[in-house]
Parts: structure tokens; C-alpha cells; sequence
């Protein structure tokens, strides 16, 4: 088991390698200009040909991406052309809201989905069934912001509960914190519940299964039945699902974190992209990169504890 | 021994089960059946006569777009129609036992085996997991599986097919019950541990008194295992009665062409002609009429159902002319050993289709915690020999012998530790390129119910295979109609999807997608061993055939060496991966030189015992 973590942290090495080496180069081949973007469209070209030998960025391409992939190895990102902070404490200031809005809305979906998933593939068919499925469709078939803009409509300007956007660390205010997260990890986690349907039929799948016979044919009631024997295997190709969604919320929900204003790690890169701000954009993009991987290294080692048959490597 | 014997467990009177909506088809059309607390009864017939439908209907385990009715039916006293939810829980755990037939999918891939043997107990009565596990061992060593409290702590797939069903019978019997229904549970298993579950299962019957409904549609384990027996086909009952009188002068044709369907030794065997009835497509009158040999263009098959007449105390049979089937003068079951012998004889060996020289193959499992525990099976063994060109090689051995991961290795599905194995086209040229070579050797695999994708309709599993080589551009479909009639499947079978067809119609579609691509060698691993008698019968004629038309080469891995007798050439026998022996069939089969292939042999079930035993009393 141990090994097995070890390699798969070995292997994030050429992964993370090969990010790096696709976004500087895409980066760099789109047409845009950092020093245009800093200095605006009056400055002239002398103004700029000074930034851009300040910024080293007329350098050869070759000696810019080494300078650079130099740095990662001693976990030096560079500084930010636009913001002249750290490219690192940039990122981290913005990871946080990203991070907890994720955890948050992967917490909604799961108290929502899995219960509701289950209940309506072991009930298939039956009323339950029939409202979620409907349910899920209509959610699906609403854009986030939508639903976003409606939720601070009735929450923040009509009833005056909750406020309407920005963010509040829980180290400083902890009811604050619950307050403004509240509307955003609501709209993004039940815009996720979309994954009972998955559950749904995993359970349908093992529910139909040779073993669930011979469970009942064992004198197992169907709780019984569900619990022994449905929920683990339904759980394996379920867990793959909802870990491959929480690591792209970790990329950041860059359309809610837009609608309730929270400085996430999606809305840093956006404004960087627009800005210019190679560095930033760069480390952000890798720093999404490896959250990624590190999830489905998660995800593996639930499912092998989940199925004695990945554990064993058959 | 008679049906009013003293302790009925089960009692069934006119069991009707109708599937429900606007037009019902009837599946089972008023069925009974006792079973006493010291016998077995065997409930026998091809796949969709109903048999597993009726033995699953007194615990209510059919599906519910089924609807069972019934005028009486009684399990050890209690009234199953009218049992609540929770009484129908205590009946299927306590006082039935179930044993199903595919132990692979019958057990929880996620949970040991030991949780779940002891299940049923554990869900009645509050027990500490140590003496669970206790108790799991206990029942695992019960049924013969060595080291039990290590391999109670496994997982399914740790196990082999054969111990895995071993597992499911500790299970079915952990809580003593009164009535055990055993559908098909011998069927995956070698013919040595065979004759251990038939032992086991008597025992359990001489231990508990439990009364055991078996439900097969191998003859020879009816006649080993079951006193009576209960003949089904097309939802009814046609006759019944005790095994040695039924096997010895059936009352029935269907009776009859069952016993000569059989792979006897050395015997060409007779298929049933014609399809097997289905819910949709039942006869009127009498539902064996359009397949029977007797009915000789009379009239009143056709247009009456004969009754079951009681011939005696103990048979029963629904036939109009059962007197023409009970003239002395008919009731001879024929034999043909002679020309299989001699047909042997005259076939010589010509070229090689497959090569297999000091091929080893090891497997390296590690635990889940730690790498240092490593545990190594040598699946095979530096095995050599050699597959004639137009002759069927039997690859023969227990379950773990290694002989599916050698099939496994001659198709490349695998590839050898070390050795080498070389398939020849049929210029006797080596086959080096890798797509030339999947379409020389085809293989056709042991369960149809998990090979064949079930999103997919018949033709479009063809069809894949047809599109993939490039083969019969532009008439595709005719060339998958052509394949379908070919493994006597109606055309229209190309429309319906695999969950639509029995065991017996899957294998065949298996076999027509294995030949789609017009392979010289075929790989066949346990291509019988979920089929009934009958059809096992038909697709034995049938593989004759195509080889003889074809030109094709076999190598069929099997455990049943009734049938490997009936078919192959060739015997190559496997024990724990080493090839112990390997040479002409009919000589192995009459001298057997390695002592395991004669525990082997000696274990062969086989209904002519019973035959022979019963006409001496007689």
C-alpha cells in the first residue's frame, strides 16, 4: 500500500512536468503582450521595450522557461508582473475561499446525492424515483449563475439574511465565515446533486446482480440487503465520479466565485489571463494540476479499501 | 419414498406463475411437487421448461412482473402464499437453503467469504466476529476446504469456481435447515469435486433430514443423487417418478430423448430435434408434440393435452401413447460406441495448428499493506505440446489447474513468462503478425452470461467483429443471418439483446461471433458447462460439423470428461499447472497412466452405473 501511494507520488513529477511545459508554451504563443496590458495603450513603445527588459521578458524563449522551471524546483514561482507580490502568496490567499467552497458544496451534494441516489434506485420507479429524476434534469438544465443570482435575489436583497457575496476567513470570523458561504456552497453543491443519478444506477446495477438474489434467498430483508450488500459496490464506481468533480472544483468554480464575488483561485487566474500575468497564470494552472492528481490518488486508495479486488491487484 | 410419505417439506399443488400486462404468457402451467424430509427430487429439464421458476417461486424470489399462483404451497408446514414479509425472511434464511449455480456471481465481490457463509446466522442471532469467524471456518472445513480459517478470511475472487461453490453450500446449510433447493449446483464444478458435493449433500441429508430439491439438467447427478424424479418441459410436468424406474424405461419420449441426448462414453450422442418450447411460442395440445419422435403425424398430439396419468403408486407420465412407451420392445436405449472408436481410428495426424513449447506462467499477488508478502502460483508450468491441425485437443484438470490460463496464453490474451507459443496458418507458415493472428484463433469463453456485452443487440456484436476485420463489406447482415441459421438460431435473433436469451442461445451467438471472423482454430473453454444436456448435445453435433465443414482445429478446456471423451482427439491433462499426461484420447481414457488422471476418471459420473445397478435388480 505504501508503495503504492509512493509511486503514484512519483508519477505527479512527469505530469506536473508536462503541465508546466503546455502552459508557458501556450502562453507564450498567444498573441497578447504583458507589457501592453500593464502599461496600457498610450505608453510608448520605448516605455514598454524598458518593462519588458525589466520583466526579462525579451529574453529567448528557451532561457525564459528554464529561468522559470529553475525556480519551481526550489519552489520559487516568481513574482507577478501585475499585483508585485509573490506569485505564492498570491495563490495562497486566493486557494482558501477555493478550497472551503469546494469542500463545502462536495458536503451538500453528498448529504443530498448519495442519500437521494440510493433511495431511488432501491425504490426504481416509485414516486421518490420519479420526483428525483425530474428534479435532477430541471437542476441540470440551470446554469449556475442562474441559480446563483436567483439565491442572492431572495436571500440577500428580498429577506436581508445572508449577505450577497465576498469573503469572510473563518480564522477571523468564524459566524461571518458561515454566513457569506453559506449561498454559494448551497448553489454549487446542488448543482452537483446531478451525481445522485450516477449513484442511482450503480445502485440499479448492483441491485440486479446474482449475490443480492442469493442475499435475499439468505432470509436478508431488503434494509438488510441494501446495507450489507448494495452500498459498497455501488459506492466504487460512485466514489470515481465524486472525486473527478471535486477535483475540478479545486480548479476553482470560476462562474460562482464571479456571482458571490469570493477571490478564488478561479477568478485570480481569469484576471491574470486577462492581465497578462504570466507567472501567476503558470503556477495557477499547475497548482490546479496538482490538486487534480492528488484527488484521484485519493480516490484510488478508497476504492482499492472498498474493493478488496483493485487491493489485490487481480 | 412415494409422494404421501410421512414428512412433506414441501408441498406444491397446480403452481401456476404468468408473467403480468395486457397479454400474460403462461410460464408455468399447474405444476405439482412434494418433496419429503428424507429425499431428493429432482426437478429435470432443458432451460426454459421452468424449473428454476418453480423451485424459486416457493420462497418468492421471481422477479414481480411475475404473478405466482397457487392452489396449496407449503414449506415445512407454513403457508409461503400467505406468509408476511417478515415470516417469508425466516423461511428463505432458516428453513430453506438455497445453492445457486454460478457461484462467481452469487458471492459479494467486497465482502470475505467467511461473513458471508455465516450470514444467515449472524442476522438472526447476536454473535462476536471471533466466533463468527469460528464458525465460518468450521463450515468452510465442513465441506472440504483446506487451511479454513485463513480462506475464510478471503475474498471471492481468491477463490476458484469449485471452492467457491463449495462456500455457497456451507452457506446454504449453516443454519440446519429442513428443505435445501440446489439449482444446478454441480454444474461449474470438476467431475472429482463433483462427486464430493453429491457426498456432502447426502450427508447433509442424512444428518439433518433435509429434504433436497435439485434442480439439473445433468442426468448423470440425477441418477447419483436423487430418488425421484420430476421431469419439466414447457412449464408442465410430463413425468415423474423414481430415478431408477424413469432412467431405465422412461415413460415419456421427452423422457427418453433426454437420456440419449447425454455425452455418454464413446456414443455418438442425439440432439433433440427443434427448438425448446418457450412461454411465447408453446404449442397447443401436447407441448412436446412438434419435437417428439413417437407422435408419428398423429393427430391428437396436436390438438389434445394429455392429463398426467398415474401409471402406478410412484409414476406418473402425461403422454397419450404411454403404452407404446412402455412395450418392452422399444425401451432399449441404443448405443453406438463402435463408430466413434473406429472413427478415431481412421483420422491421422497431418500438420500443427498450435505450438506450445516450455511455456511457463507465474502470477505475483502482494497483500494490501505491505509489498514483502508476496505470494507466487505458478499457472503453468513449462508445458509442451502440440494442437493438430483439424483434431480437437481436450485440455482436461481441475479447477486451478492451470488449463484456462493456457487457453488464456495460446490466444495471446497473455503472454508467457518464458517459452514460447507459435500458431501456424494453414500452409504450416508461422502466424508472426498480431491482427493475423487474433483472426486465426478465436476463442469462445465459459460464461456467456458476462461475454456478451448486454447493451448490444445479437447483430450488433457480430457485426462489430465483421466491421473490425473488413469482412463481407456491404452485406454484413446477411453474412450475421447466415452465421445465426448456421448455429441454428432463428435470423431474427440478431434483433434481441443477450439478457433476451437463455444459457444455451448466448453460447451459440458466443460461437457464431467467434466464427464470424472464419478462424482455423478455435479455443473453447467450458463451452458446455452451462448448457442442458439437450443443447449440450446440439452444440457438440454442431462443433462436429463446422469442424468438418470448416476445417477448423479445437482446444476444448473442460472439466466434464464425458463430454471431452464424446469430442476430442486429443487428451492433455493439467494437475497444479504441470501437463501430466497427454496422448490419444481413447488411450488415455483406457489406460490412464498418471494416478491422477485416474482419480480423475474413477470420479466420472455417469447414468449407465445407475443402469446397470437397476436393471440387475430388476
Amino acid at each position: 500500500m505504501a508503495r503504492f501511494v509512493l509511486t503514484r507520488l512519483l508519477s505527479l513529477v512527469p505530469v506536473l512536468a508536462i503541465v508546466a511545459l503546455i502552459t508557458f508554451a501556450i502562453l507564450n504563443f498567444t498573441p497578447g503582450d504583458p507589457a501592453v496590458a500593464i502599461l496600457g495603450i498610450d505608453a510608448t513603445p520605448e516605455q514598454r521595450e524598458a518593462l519588458r527588459e525589466e520583466l526579462g521578458l525579451n529574453r529567448p524563449l528557451i532561457e525564459q522557461f528554464l529561468a522559470w522551471a529553475g525556480g519551481l524546483l526550489t519552489l520559487d514561482f516568481g513574482s507577478s508582473i501585475y499585483l508585485d507580490i509573490p506569485v505564492s502568496e498570491a495563490l495562497l490567499r486566493h486557494l482558501e475561499p477555493t478550497l472551503l467552497l469546494a469542500t463545502y458544496s462536495l458536503a451538500v451534494a453528498i448529504l443530498v446525492g448519495v442519500p437521494v441516489g440510493v433511495l431511488s434506485g432501491v425504490r426504481r420507479g416509485g414516486t421518490i424515483d420519479r420526483l428525483v429524476m425530474g428534479a435532477t434534469v430541471l437542476i441540470n438544465g440551470i446554469p449556475n449563475f442562474f441559480l446563483g443570482i436567483l439565491a442572492i435575489m431572495l436571500f440577500a436583497v428580498t429577506l436581508g439574511l445572508l449577505p450577497s457575496g465576498g469573503y469572510v476567513s473563518p480564522t477571523e470570523d468564524f459566524i461571518g465565515h458561515a454566513q457569506c458561504m453559506m449561498l454559494p456552497s448551497l448553489v454549487l453543491g446542488i448543482s452537483l446533486t446531478s451525481f445522485a443519478r450516477i449513484i442511482r444506477s450503480s445502485v440499479l446495477d448492483v441491485m440486479s446482480s446474482e449475490f443480492v438474489e442469493t442475499a435475499y434467498a439468505k432470509g436478508l430483508n431488503r434494509p438488510q440487503v441494501v446495507r450489507r450488500h448494495v452500498l459498497r459496490n455501488a459506492a466504487i464506481p460512485s466514489v470515481t465520479v465524486i472525486g473527478i468533480a471535486f477535483g475540478n472544483l479545486l480548479g476553482g468554480a470560476v462562474v460562482t466565485e464571479y456571482v458571490f464575488n469570493l477571490q478564488g483561485i478561479g477568478q485570480l487566474l481569469v484576471e491574470s489571463i486577462a492581465r497578462r500575468d504570466y507567472p501567476v497564470i503558470q503556477a495557477g494552472v499547475l497548482l490546479s494540476a496538482f490538486l487534480f492528481v492528488l484527488v484521484t490518488l485519493v480516490v484510488d486508495i478508497i476504492c482499492a479499501y472498498l474493493d478488496p479486488r483493485v487491493r489485490y491487484g487481480r | 419414498m412415494s409422494t404421501a410419505s410421512a414428512d412433506p417439506v414441501l408441498q406444491i399443488r397446480d403452481l401456476r406463475v404468468r408473467t403480468n400486462g395486457p397479454r400474460p404468457l403462461n410460464i408455468i402451467d399447474g405444476v405439482d411437487l412434494d418433496v419429503a424430509l428424507d429425499e431428493t427430487v429432482a426437478l429435470v429439464g432443458e432451460s426454459g421448461s421452468g424449473k428454476s421458476m418453480a423451485a424459486r417461486s416457493v420462497l418468492k424470489l421471481l422477479p414481480c412482473n411475475l404473478s405466482v399462483t397457487a392452489e396449496q404451497l407449503t414449506v415445512a408446514g407454513i403457508d409461503a402464499q400467505r406468509a408476511d414479509d417478515a415470516a417469508l425472511h425466516r423461511l428463505r434464511g432458516d428453513t430453506v437453503g438455497m445453492v445457486f449455480q454460478d457461484p462467481m456471481a452469487n458471492f459479494n465481490p467486497v465482502l470475505t467469504v467467511g461473513e458471508q457463509v455465516v450470514e444467515p446466522m449472524r442476522i438472526r442471532e447476536r454473535m462476536s466476529k471471533r466466533a463468527a469467524q469460528r464458525l465460518a471456518a468450521e463450515a468452510l472445513g465442513h465441506v472440504g476446504i483446506t487451511r479454513p480459517e485463513e480462506r475464510a478470511l478471503e475474498y471471492p475472487h481468491q477463490f476458484s469456481g469449485g471452492m467457491l461453490q463449495r462456500a455457497m453450500i456451507a452457506m446454504a446449510l449453516i443454519n440446519r435447515p429442513r428443505l435445501v433447493v440446489a439449482d444446478e449446483p454441480t454444474t461449474a464444478l470438476d467431475a472429482t469435486l463433483q462427486v464430493k458435493i453429491v457426498e456432502l449433500l447426502r450427508t447433509v441429508q442424512a444428518e439433518v433430514g433435509a429434504g433436497v430439491l435439485l434442480i439439473t439438467h445433468d442426468l448423470g447427478l440425477v441418477a447419483e443423487l436423487a430418488d425421484r424424479a420430476v421431469v419439466m418441459y414447457g412449464g408442465r410436468v410430463l413425468e415423474s417418478g423414481p430415478v431408477a424406474e424413469l432412467f431405465v424405461q422412461p415413460a415419456h419420449p421427452y423422457t427418453r430423448a433426454l437420456l440419449e441426448s447425454r455425452p455418454e462414453q464413446g456414443r455418438d450422442v442425439q440432439a433433440i430435434p427443434g427448438e425448446p418450447a418457450t412461454p411465447a411460442t408453446r404449442p397447443t395440445g401436447c407441448v412436446f408434440h412438434p419435437r417428439c419422435q413417437l407422435r408419428d403425424g398423429r393427430e391428437r398430439c396436436e390438438s389434445t393435452m394429455p392429463t398426467l396419468l398415474t401409471l402406478s403408486e410412484t409414476r406418473t407420465s402425461a403422454c397419450h401413447y404411454v403404452e407404446e412407451m412402455l412395450d418392452p420392445a422399444r425401451s432399449a436405449l441404443s448405443g453406438s460406441e463402435a463408430l466413434l472408436e473406429t472413427a478415431a481410428a481412421k483420422r491421422v495426424v497431418e500438420g500443427v495448428a498450435v505450438r506450445v513449447d516450455h511455456v511457463s506462467k507465474e502470477f505475483v499477488s502482494t497483500s494490501f499493506w505491505s509489498s514483502h508478502r508476496k505470494v507466487v502460483t505458478k499457472a503453468v508450468d513449462d508445458v509442451t505440446f502440440e494442437v493438430p491441425r483439424g483434431k480437437t485437443l481436450g485440455l482436461v484438470g481441475e479447477s486451478g489447474s492451470g488449463k484456462s490460463t493456457l487457453g488464456r496464453l495460446m490466444i495471446g490474451l497473455l503472454q508467457p513468462d518464458c517459452g514460447q507459443i507459435t500458431v501456424f496458418d494453414e500452409q504450416g507458415a508461422p502466424i508472426t503478425d498480431r491482427d493475423e493472428l487474433r483472426r486465426t484463433i478465436q476463442w469462445v469463453h465459459q460464461d456467456p452470461y458476462g461475454s456478451l456485452n448486454p447493451k448490444m443487440t445479437v447483430g450488433r456484436l457480430i457485426d462489430e467483429v465483421l466491421n473490425r476485420y473488413g469482412l463481407h463489406a456491404g452485406r454484413r447482415e446477411e453474412r450475421c443471418a447466415e452465421l445465426l441459421t448456421q448455429m441454428g438460431l432463428p435470423a431474427s435473433t440478431a434483433q434481441r439483446y443477450p439478457h433476451q436469451l437463455s444459457g444455451g442461445q448466448r453460447q451459440r451467438v458466443s460461437i457464431a461471433r467467434a466464427l464470424a471472423v472464419e478462424p482455423s482454430i478455435l479455443v473453447l473453454d467450458e463451452p458446455l458447462s452451462a448448457l442442458d444436456v439437450s443443447i449440450q448435445a446440439q452444440v457438440i453435433n454442431l462443433l462436429r460439423s463446422l469442424r468438418e465443414s470448416l476445417g477448423l482445429s479445437y482446444v476444448l478446456i473442460s472439466h466434464d470428461l464425458n463430454v471431452v471423451r464424446a469430442v476430442c482427439d486429443r487428451v492433455a491433462v493439467m494437475c497444479k499447472g504441470e501437463l501430466v499426461e497427454f496422448g490419444e484420447a481413447e488411450q488415455i481414457y483406457q489406460q490412464p497412466q498418471h494416478p491422477y488422471t485416474q482419480t480423475l476418471l474413477a470420479a466420472m459420473l455417469s447414468t449407465s452405473r445407475v443402469r446397470r445397478d437397476t436393471s440387475t435388480v430388476h
